[in-house]
């Protein structure tokens, strides 16, 4: 019977080799019922929820996930404010760093 | 040489022509200051900015946008005939906008007003700096001219609106002046606010808008009451910031030919990071420091008199 390869721990990784659950719609990997996580019709471990939960602009989507030790540490409070601002936001300032202006079209808005 | 007109003789078209709007303000004021010397003008804006005109007390004459040179030197000579101008001033751009003004000059006085120019080696730019009578230089402080034909062009210094302050609710101001802005600004406000400080947005649609990314940024006097604005590094906001001695915590946006990279960097506090914004806005709010009346802003009076000497 195949065991699960998650290693991700609520602090340290270690083994885990319990029964598995299913396979991890993102990487396959097989996982158990502790490090299965619902995803959809099927489910997904902990590091891909992990990477998943990394994105701020995703992080709201999973506020469910701020309860589960598994993802306390992604959700204490100065965890959550210390990285406010996304791609997007780092776009407007991007814009006057490299190669400025060059993505200002050839009309009259741009002068 | 010809006979000196008298101002009843002399009328003034201002060429206004470029995207967003602080052309058609700058424009505006300057055309109301002349009339109100006793001069006749009128300002030449793109379609959809006459009304922004007409509420800063200019005449304006609109002109559809186009890509043609041809087709838009023909519109700047119908204005000219239309408006029997005897001068002709030009603002930013002494080429044209599309380069309509490279060949012949128009049988008027042509003198020049400008802005800071990304593109100010350019040999277009160069070449164009010649034709001209006079020149005056809105931001001589940047240090931005190294043309050879520099010692033409007079220091002038800022001209902008001088709005009056009053007492607001809020203490940062926050000016989208696209739409791209949007987001950040939500997120910053909220920061903002959880740290205990009343963030406005100011945001695209609450000012007329003529299209999309189109925004006529006639700031109230009431927002711009505020201890700290967060913005563009636009010529108008920037300088009518500092002319009331408001904070401007400014975002250089990329422009094809405004240098807001240089402006933000001399004149307001230039962030390049969101965590930079956040973190100067607060500085600045808990030190409760006043802004340095350093930069002098001057009026379109001023600047309208030196036009018609």
């Amino acid at each position: 019977m195949s065991r699960c390869r998650e290693t991700a721990g609520i602090l340290f990784k270690h083994r885990c080799n319990a029964p598995i659950i299913g396979n991890c719609v993102q990487c396959q990997k097989p996982v158990c019922a502790t490090h299965g996580k619902p995803h959809g019709y099927g489910v997904i471990c902990v590091s891909c929820l992990r990477n998943e939960v990394a994105d701020p602009y995703k992080r709201g989507s999973y506020a469910y996930l701020r309860d589960d030790p598994y993802f306390f540490w992604y959700y204490r409070e100065d965890s959550w404010f210390s990285d406010p601002y996304g791609a997007e936001d780092y776009a407007l300032f991007d814009a006057a760093e490299s190669d400025f202006g060059a993505d200002v079209g050839d009309d009259w808005a741009g002068s | 040489m010809g006979r000196q007109l008298s101002a009843a003789e002399r009328r003034f078209l201002i060429y206004a022509l470029g995207g967003g709007s602080g052309h058609a303000v700058r424009g505006a004021l300057l055309g109301a200051a002349l009339a109100e010397l006793g001069y006749g003008s009128r300002v030449l804006v793109p379609e959809g900015r006459g009304e922004l005109v007409r509420s800063l007390g200019g005449e304006p004459f609109q002109c559809r946008a186009t890509t043609s040179p041809v087709e838009l030197r023909r519109s700047l000579e119908q204005s000219i005939l239309e408006h029997a101008a005897t001068d002709l001033v030009v603002d930013t751009f002494p080429e044209g906008l599309l380069g309509e003004l490279d060949g012949d000059p128009p049988c008027v006085r042509m003198q020049l007003v400008l802005r800071a120019r990304r593109d100010r080696q350019s040999p277009r730019f160069l070449r164009a700096l010649g034709r001209y009578r006079r020149a005056y230089d809105l931001e001589p402080h940047l240090g931005w001219l190294c043309a050879p034909d520099a010692d033409r062009v007079s220091a002038f210094g800022p001209v902008a609106r001088r709005l009056k302050r009053e007492t607001t609710e809020h203490d940062v101001l926050l000016v989208a002046g696209e739409p791209t802005f949007e987001p950040f600004f939500e997120r910053l406000a909220r920061r903002l606010e959880a740290c205990g400080y009343r963030a406005a947005s100011a945001r695209p649609g609450e000012f007329a808008s003529a299209g999309r990314h189109r925004l006529e940024p006639l700031l109230g006097t009431e927002a711009l009451s505020t201890r700290v604005v967060v913005g563009p590094a636009g010529f108008n906001l920037t300088y009518e910031l500092a002319a009331l001695g408001v904070w401007h915590v400014a975002i250089a946006r990329p422009r094809r030919y405004d240098d807001q990279a240089l402006r933000a960097g001399r004149v307001a506090v230039a962030c390049r990071s969101p965590e930079a914004v956040e973190r100067r806005v607060l500085q600045l709010l808990a030190s409760r420091a006043a802004r340095p009346s350093g930069q002098r802003v001057r009026a379109a009076e001023e600047l309208a008199e030196r036009l018609v000497q």
